[in-house]
C-alpha cells in the first residue's frame, strides 16, 4: 500500500517550524554578520587594545554583533529547528520561539549601538532584552532535551551548553551592571569567565553536540564514536569548570592546565569527526567542509594559544590573536559552513508539499556567492591574524573590508535562496489556482 | 550510526550500495567519454527497479505506517513524497535509456542521483534510528524475513 501524500496527517510536519520562523533567525544572523564586519572596519585600530584591556567602543560592538547577532541568533534558529528532528520531539511553543526573536534582534542591536556609541545607558535595556530572549530559549531547549528520545550524545551536549548559557548570562549582566551602575567587581576576571562560558561553553559545546548530528547527515557518514564524544564532552566540561576556578583564584598555571585539557577535548572531537568522515558513504564532501576544516584548525590553535598565554609564553598581542581564532576562525567559520548546508536543505523541504517531492537541493544552492564568500572569509581571517600579529592597522582594515565583502556575498546567497523559495510557493499557488478553476 | 536491528542493517546496506553505484554514474556523467559502458547503465536501471519495487514498497507498506502510529507521521509523509518524486525521475531515466537519448539520460541520471542521495540522507538520519526504537526483536525478525522473501 502506498500511503497517499498527506495520509499521515496526524502531526504532519509537526517538527518542522514554519519557514518564516526559522528563516527570520537566519536572516537576522546574515544581516548582523554584515554589520559586525562594518563595526570591525570602524574599529580596526582599536582591536589589539580592546582585546588586551576591554572597555566600550566599536570593537566591543563588533564582538557582540558577532556573538549575539550572528552566533546566538543562528544557534537559536538551528537548534530550535534541528533538535526536534534529532530528539524526535516537537518544539514546545511556537509563540515563544517567535517572541525570543523579537527580543533578541532589537536587544543585540541596542547593545551593539550602546557599545559603539560609548553610551552605557543603552547597554542595560539591550542586555535585558537579550537575557529575556536567552531565558525563553533556555526554557525551549530544556523542554526539548527533557523529553528527548534518541540521540543521547547530542542531548548530553545540549544540557552542558544550557548550563554554560545560564552562567554566561549571569556574568554578562554583572558586566553591564558594572558599566551602567558602577557595580564593584573584578571586571577582567568576570569578562574572562564570560568569554570562556560563551566561546567554549555555550557556543562551543553546542557546536560540538550538533556536529554529532549535522556532520554525519551532510557528509553521509556514520556518527562519530559515542564513547569519544562523551569523553570529549566530559573533558571539555571539566576544562571549562577548571578554567573558571583558575580565573577566580588568579591561578595562571591551573588556567594553562585547563586550556590544555580543553585542547585535548577539542583534539579528540576533531579526530573523531575526521574518522567518521573517512568512512563516509559518498566521496564528495562539498566546499562547505573546507570552511569547517579551517574552523576546526582555528579551534585547536585558539586552545594552544590559551595554554601559552597564562604562562607568559605567548607572542605579543596574543589576546587579540586568541579572540580572532576563537570567534572569527572557529565559531563564525563553523557556523557559516553549516548554515550554507542547512538553509538550502530546509528551503527545499519547505518548498515541497501537496504530494510533490522536494526540489533538488542543488537548485537552491547558488554556488557563486558561496565560493566568493569562502575565499573572502578565509582571506579576511588570514589577514586579520597577520594584521594583529604585526600590529598593522592597515592590514586589519583590509581584512575587515574583505570580511565585509564576504558577508555581502553570503547575504546574496541567502537572498537568492529566499527568492527561489518564494518562486516555488508562487508556482504552487498558481497551479492550485488553475486546478481550482478547472 | 551502528544499527542493531536486522531490518535497519539491511536497509542501510542497500543505501550504501545505492550511493556507491550512483556515485559511479555521477563520475561517468562528468567524464568526457559519455555515454559510459552499457553495463553500468544496465546496473543502474536494474538497481533502480529493485529500489523502487522492493525497497520503497516495503518501507511504504511496513515501516511508514508504524512510524505514523508512533507519532512520526511527519517524517513518513516527507519520505513518501520523495518516493513519488524518485519514481517519476526513475521513469524518465528508463525512458531515456530505452530511447538511447544520451544527453537526456545524463540529465535524468544526475537528477535521480541527487534525489537518491538526499533521500538516503534523510532515511539514515530519521527513518533508521526511529525503526531501531520502534521495533522489538520479534517484529524485527518477522520484517526481516518478509523483506528477504
Amino acid at each position: 500500500m502506498i500511503p497517499a501524500p498527506g495520509g499521515f496527517g496526524a502531526g504532519a510536519r509537526s517538527r518542522l517550524l514554519p519557514a518564516s520562523v526559522t528563516l527570520r533567525y537566519f536572516g537576522a544572523a546574515v544581516a548582523f554578520h554584515v554589520l559586525a564586519w562594518v563595526a570591525l572596519l570602524a574599529s580596526a585600530g582599536d582591536l589589539p587594545r580592546f582585546a588586551a584591556y576591554g572597555g566600550l567602543g566599536p570593537a566591543l560592538a563588533a564582538l557582540h554583533l558577532t556573538t549575539l547577532g550572528v552566533l546566538t541568533m543562528a544557534a537559536f534558529g538551528a537548534t530550535l529547528q534541528l533538535l526536534p528532528v534529532a530528539t524526535r520531539q516537537p518544539v514546545r511553543s511556537l509563540g515563544t520561539v517567535k517572541l525570543a526573536w523579537w527580543l533578541l534582534t532589537p536587544g543585540a542591536a541596542l547593545f551593539a549601538l550602546g557599545a559603539a556609541a560609548y553610551r552605557p545607558a543603552l547597554l542595560g535595556p539591550g542586555a535585558a532584552a537579550v537575557v529575556a530572549a536567552l531565558a525563553l530559549y533556555a526554557w525551549l531547549l530544556a523542554e526539548n532535551l527533557r523529553r528527548a528520545r534518541g540521540m543521547h550524545v547530542v542531548v548530553a551536549h545540549g544540557w552542558a551548553a544550557l548550563a554554560a548559557l545560564v552562567l554566561l548570562a549571569g556574568a554578562g549582566l554583572a558586566l553591564v551592571a558594572h558599566y551602567e551602575h558602577g557595580l564593584a567587581l573584578e571586571r577582567g576576571a568576570v569578562a574572562s569567565a564570560h568569554l570562556v562560558l560563551a566561546g567554549y561553553g555555550f557556543m562551543g559545546l553546542l557546536a560540538l553536540g550538533l556536529s554529532q548530528f549535522l556532520v554525519p547527515m551532510f557528509a553521509l557518514a556514520p556518527a562519530p564514536s559515542a564513547r569519544s564524544a562523551y569523553v570529549a564532552l566530559a573533558t571539555a566540561a571539566g576544562a571549562i569548570a577548571l578554567a573558571l576556578g583558575a580565573i577566580a583564584a588568579h591561578a595562571p598555571y591551573v588556567l594553562a592546565f585547563a586550556a590544555l585539557l580543553g585542547l585535548g577535548a577539542a583534539l579528540l572531537h576533531v579526530v573523531s569527526i575526521e574518522r567518521a568522515l573517512r568512512r563516509r558513504l559518498r566521496p564528495p564532501l562539498g566546499p562547505a567542509f573546507q570552511l569547517a576544516r579551517s574552523a576546526w584548525a582555528c579551534l585547536l590553535a585558539s586552545l594552544a594559544l590559551a595554554v601559552l598565554m597564562p604562562l607568559g609564553w605567548a607572542p605579543p598581542r596574543a589576546a587579540a590573536l586568541f579572540g580572532v581564532l576563537l570567534v572569527v576562525g572557529w565559531l563564525l567559520g563553523f557556523l557559516l559552513a553549516m548554515l550554507q548546508r542547512i538553509v538550502p536543505f530546509l528551503a527545499t523541504v519547505h518548498a515541497s508539499g501537496e504530494g510533490r517531492g522536494a526540489p533538488l537541493v542543488s537548485s537552491f544552492t547558488p554556488q557563486r556567492p558561496l565560493a566568493l564568500h569562502r575565499m573572502l572569509h578565509l582571506a579576511a581571517l588570514a589577514l586579520l591574524l597577520a594584521g594583529v600579529a604585526a600590529d598593522a592597522e592597515w592590514l586589519i582594515r583590509t581584512a575587515a573590508a574583505l570580511g565585509l565583502a564576504g558577508a555581502l556575498a553570503y547575504a546574496t546567497f541567502f537572498a537568492r535562496v529566499l527568492v527561489r523559495l518564494h518562486k516555488a510557493w508562487h508556482k504552487e499557488k498558481t497551479q492550485h489556482g488553475l486546478q481550482s478553476a478547472n | 550510526m551502528d544499527f542493531n536491528r536486522q531490518i535497519s542493517r539491511r536497509l542501510h546496506e542497500e543505501h550504501e550500495a545505492t550511493l556507491a553505484l550512483w556515485n559511479r554514474f555521477e563520475q561517468a556523467a562528468g567524464a568526457r567519454s559519455w555515454p559510459p559502458e552499457v553495463e553500468l547503465l544496465r546496473r543502474c536501471a536494474a538497481a533502480l527497479a529493485e529500489e523502487v519495487s522492493h525497497h520503497f514498497a516495503f518501507e511504504e507498506a511496513e515501516l511508514f505506517p508504524r512510524m505514523a502510529e508512533a507519532g512520526e507521521g511527519d517524517i513518513a509523509e516527507l519520505l513518501a513524497e520523495e518516493h513519488a518524486a524518485i519514481r517519476a525521475a526513475a521513469q524518465e531515466f528508463s525512458a531515456a535509456l530505452q530511447a538511447q537519448d544520451w544527453q537526456r539520460l545524463r540529465t535524468a541520471g544526475l537528477e535521480l542521483s541527487e534525489r537518491l542521495v538526499g533521500h538516503v540522507q534523510k532515511e539514515e538520519m530519521s527513518l533508521l534510528p526511529a525503526i531501531e526504537d520502534l521495533l522489538d526483536d520479534e517484529s524485527d525478525a518477522r520484517l526481516a524475513l518478509a523483506y528477504a522473501g
